[in-house]
């Protein structure tokens, strides 16, 4: 009785402790980020005029940068195709490596989940923003760059998904070919691909859609698509293109929304993964 | 002369299970044997002991005139070994036809198979095996379209293409309602029957095992425990197998 008393209050203590621990974190981070009521409320005359310039462009974007836009933005939507189908592909190849229930039958196995897994990880802890900068070194300013970065990071996520699928899988009917006398490429042709193809198309659409939204902002560290060019209207301050970009990127994004609803609706997905 | 013989087999799992404490069987060609026993006892184990699904920590194993060693050589014995388990284990999503054409992997080349190609006889066995199971007007369903007694005779069916020597059934109507466990286990035993068909089956129920099996073994905690007709098989045995509050419902105790 005692002791359940002493470790109520002990717990208690800890939550209390954790709490205020909580509460300056959130203060610090306030600090740090300026978000005062002097700061948020404090917008001098210059900021104002500015965000009223380009608010009211909105109402007139000029349409003679229209064929530049269209051209950019079909930069951004080819670069979010390809860097996915790389990632897919790359993603199939290699997710078997990364499933469980197909390694752990051998240490080599074991060895090879674990390297697998560990490149998922580390190529998914970079943003594509922060591959792209890499990559645009390697490879120059342009596209080519940004499809990279997105294709990289994408593999660490779709991998990983992708093996999550395999290790879902039910056992059954692996068993059951594996019955038959199959060799394991049949296994998995068999056993394995009609329970989990789903899946995989569903990620990979989920992570197509993801990536056109990323391909879009790639372009401000040199790395191809629309935002190249939003970074140049804002360099040099022309508010009507700059207006026309964001009419832009705002239709193709709400397009871009209902497709891919669409596509998981159909695919019987209907909330996204992760 | 014996297509089965199982000596000594031992078997206890990575996790120290130990599921089988030395067991000793042999069967003989077109013999069809049900292996009772209560949850546990091994009955599973002791099946894809058989088919080396599971090798057996110690213990020898000669079935169908071998003795594989090796992943390898277990393929090629597996493939003349047909397999049908209580939760059908058919592959999802895909068609009823599919599942019967993929009883024939074991004997086709894994390219083959990759790109789905299946020549117009393999087709027109999988039909075929269809139609022994009377399921000739479902081949283009989906799996998951089928009730359970109809998924159970595409699992048949797919054994069926196989063409194998030997059938194990891992308590094949456990999923079905009495009526319906009936009409698989007659297509099931018929068809062996026919062919010759070496068949072992693990049955939960007493009553199915008295009159589709020749001969009944009981399991009971990794051991054979009894071993005889089914008209050996009484109180006294149950109770043996079951523990001493077994009591049989219905079938002739009145
Ligand atoms: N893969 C496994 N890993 C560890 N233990 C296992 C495994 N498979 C089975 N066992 C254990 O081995 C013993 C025998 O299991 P088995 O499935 O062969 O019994 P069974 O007679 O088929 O039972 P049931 O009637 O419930 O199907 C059980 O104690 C079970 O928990
Ligand atoms: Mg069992």
């Amino acid at each position: 009785m005692a002791r359940g008393k002493l470790s109520t209050a002990l717990s208690r203590a800890l939550w209390l402790g954790l709490g205020v621990l909580g509460l300056a974190l959130i203060w610090a981070s306030l600090v740090r980020t300026e978000f005062l009521p002097q700061r948020v409320l404090g917008i001098g005359p210059k900021g104002q005029e500015a965000f009223v310039r380009l608010i009211s462009a909105l109402a007139h974007p000029d349409l003679t940068v229209l064929p530049e836009i269209a051209d950019g933005m079909w930069e951004s939507i080819a670069m979010g195709l390809i860097g996915t189908l790389l990632a897919v592909v790359a993603s199939l190849l290699t997710c078997f490596l990364a499933a469980r229930n197909l390694t752990f039958g051998t240490p080599q196995g074991k060895a090879v989940y674990l390297v697998v897994r560990t490149v998922y990880n580390i190529v998914r802890a970079f943003p594509p923003i922060v591959l792209a900068m890499l990559f645009v070194v390697l490879w120059g300013v342009g596209p080519l760059a940004g499809v990279m970065a997105l294709a990289v990071h994408s593999v660490g996520m779709l991998g990983k998904l992708f093996a999550e699928a395999i290790e879902g899988a039910d056992p059954g009917p692996i068993e059951a070919v594996r019955s038959t006398g199959a060799s394991p490429i049949q296994v998995v042709a068999y056993g394995i691909l009609p329970q989990v193809l789903p899946h995989f198309v569903a990620y990979s659409v989920y992570r197509w859609d993801i990536n056109i939204r990323m391909s879009i902002v790639l372009g401000v560290v040199g790395a191809g698509g629309i935002g190249n060019l939003l970074q140049q209207y804002f360099g040099y301050l022309k508010y009507e293109q700059i207006s026309t970009t964001f009419l832009a990127i705002l239709v193709v994004v709400t397009a871009l929304d209902l497709a891919s609803g669409w596509i998981r609706e159909r695919l019987g997905v209907v909330s996204a993964p992760v | 002369m014996s297509v089965l013989k199982l000596s000594e087999i031992i078997h206890t799992f990575p996790d120290g299970t130990t599921a089988l404490r030395g067991v000793d069987l042999s069967v003989g060609p077109g013999e069809v044997v049900a292996i009772i026993g209560p949850s546990g006892a091994g009955k599973s184990t002791l099946l894809r002991v058989i088919n080396g699904l599971v090798i057996p920590s110690s213990g020898e194993v000669e079935v169908l005139g071998e003795r594989p060693r090796g992943e390898r050589a277990w393929r090629r014995v597996r493939r003349r070994i047909g397999m049908v388990f209580q939760s059908f284990n058919l592959i999802p999503h895909t068609s009823v036809l599919m599942n019967v054409l993929a009883g024939a992997l074991g004997r086709i080349p894994t390219w083959r198979s990759l790109i789905v190609a299946f020549t117009r006889e393999e087709r027109e066995g999988a039909m075929a095996a269809l139609e022994r199971v009377g399921l000739g007007d479902k081949a283009h369903k989906r799996v998951e379209e089928l009730s359970g007694g109809e998924r159970q005779r595409v699992a048949l069916a797919r054994v069926l293409m196989q063409e194998p020597e030997m059938v194990l059934a891992d308590e094949p109507v456990s999923n079905l309602d009495p009526v319906i466990a009936r009409s698989v286990l007659d297509h099931l035993v018929r068809i062996c029957r026919e062919q010759g068909i070496t068949t072992v089956m693990n049955l939960h129920a007493v009553d199915l095992a008295r009159s589709y099996a020749g001969r009944i073994v009981g399991l009971r905690d990794g051991r054979v425990v009894f071993e005889g007709s089914p008209a050996e098989l009484g109180q006294a045995e149950l109770r043996e197998i079951y523990g001493e509050s077994y009591r049989e419902v219905g079938v002739g105790q009145g």
